[in-house]
């Protein structure tokens, strides 16, 4: 039977009970030399359907609330124990026990921040009148005639608002990253999208960190929203083939 | 462990991920041995590369100027300003611009929810119908125009 691996972590690290993963399958662990793979029996080729998504990370992110763990990509599934062993826990050894005390007692939080749509062209007008006053102008004329004045508009008001959003990502990056070990910018899905962060942080680090996240929501309330998700494995920090970060 | 905080109400605690998030990080982030990738990602490979693909379209740009056509400014005060920002929105214009990915977290869980996991594939489909239709301005105009001249014609006939 081929195993779906989650992550791996110390051997002598304590399993939750009762933790089930994927097709609501018992999670269990292949240990070797110290290291151990959190495994669970799959299909030869799993399905990405949204219970098995889910699965994946709930079963990662309930190990995360009391232990360090690297966590795997979704859909690694080796054909057997052996092959667990060897290909992973014996291959990646001196990568996989380096990282594991890098990132020792450490979490990751990711922040998101998004304007509400209204709320953030309303303040693009606020801080540009000429565009204030090319809506009035293109107000003025038939929807169907001004077809390519109003793409041009609507490529001004893109431009500001991307120039803004930048602006405002790096003040919020700026208020955040001084907490956290290290931090990775992730991709932002849409214009309105204006940071996107993945943040390591040291577990005692946490209570001070989820205080500056408060002051960021409550600065930035009446422009877009935060949201806030975590603790994580450190998906974002963990890597096979990378040499050392510069924060270990 | 136990995390003590200060009461803020415009934040709870970091919350567990949703599935949009799940599937932007988990088939993208961590460690991996490309030959142990087994998985059917029928629909969710589109689906993520898609999330990557920054379009900068007309159909783009019409959407900002609608959205922002659509804004009530009454309460507003900005129309009294002088023209003191003019150069310089002009100077960043001319620069590179990200467009519009509407709903893409939306999109995902429909593709992914809704109970019936059969469904992904058919994606790549739904994308393309939800794309607005081209509109062509000089064709309707024409139209427009001439219907009304021609009544304008009965009318000094009669």
């Amino acid at each position: 039977m081929p195993f779906h691996v989650y992550g791996v972590w110390r051997a002598d690290a304590v399993l939750p009970d009762g933790l089930e993963g994927l097709y609501d399958t018992p999670v269990t662990t292949v240990a070797e030399d110290g290291l151990a793979a959190l495994v669970s029996e799959c299909p030869e080729t799993p399905t990405a359907r949204r219970a098995e998504l889910m699965a994946h990370a709930r079963v990662l992110e309930k190990v995360i609330e009391t232990e360090t763990v690297l966590p795997m990509q979704f859909g690694m599934c080796m054909p057997d124990e052996q092959t667990v062993r060897h290909d992973l826990l014996v291959t990646y050894r001196p990568r996989l026990a380096t990282q594991l005390s890098q990132l020792d007692g450490t979490v990751q939080l990711t922040v998101k921040v998004v304007y509400r749509e209204d709320d953030a062209l309303r303040e693009v007008l606020h801080r540009s009148p000429r565009l204030v006053q090319m809506r009035e102008r293109l107000a003025s004329i038939p929807p169907a005639a001004a077809h390519f004045k109003r793409a041009d508009f609507g490529q001004e008001i893109a431009a500001e608002l991307e120039r803004m959003g930048s602006r405002d990502g790096a003040e919020i990056l700026g208020a955040l990253a001084p907490l956290a070990l290290a931090h990775a910018e992730e991709r932002l899905l849409s214009p309105y999208h204006i940071l996107n962060t993945a943040f390591l942080v040291r577990r005692e680090e946490r209570p001070r960190f989820d205080e500056a996240v408060g002051k960021v929501a409550q600065q930035w309330q009446e422009l877009g929203t935060v949201r806030y998700l975590g603790p994580q494995p450190p998906y974002s920090f963990v890597d096979l083939e990378a040499g050392d970060p510069a924060w270990a | 462990m136990t995390v003590t905080q200060s009461p803020n109400r415009y934040l709870e605690r970091p919350a567990p991920s949703s599935l949009a998030d799940v599937v932007e990080i988990i088939l993208d982030k961590g460690l991996v041995i490309d030959i142990y990738i087994r998985v059917s990602l029928v629909g969710i490979e589109l689906l993520t590369i898609d999330a990557r693909i920054v379009v900068a379209s007309v159909d783009t740009y019409l959407r900002f100027a609608e959205a922002v056509n659509r804004l009530d400014l009454k309460d507003d005060d900005t129309s009294g300003l002088p023209e003191l920002m003019g150069d310089l929105t002009e100077r960043g214009a001319k620069g590179k611009t990200s467009g519009a990915l509407e709903g893409v977290g939306e999109k995902v869980s429909s593709l992914l929810g809704g109970g019936d996991d059969d469904e992904d594939d058919e994606d790549s489909d739904e994308d393309e119908q939800k794309r607005p239709p081209r509109k062509r301005p000089s064709s309707s105009t024409r139209k427009r125009s001439s219907s009304s001249s021609s009544r304008t014609r009965k009318k000094a006939e009669s």
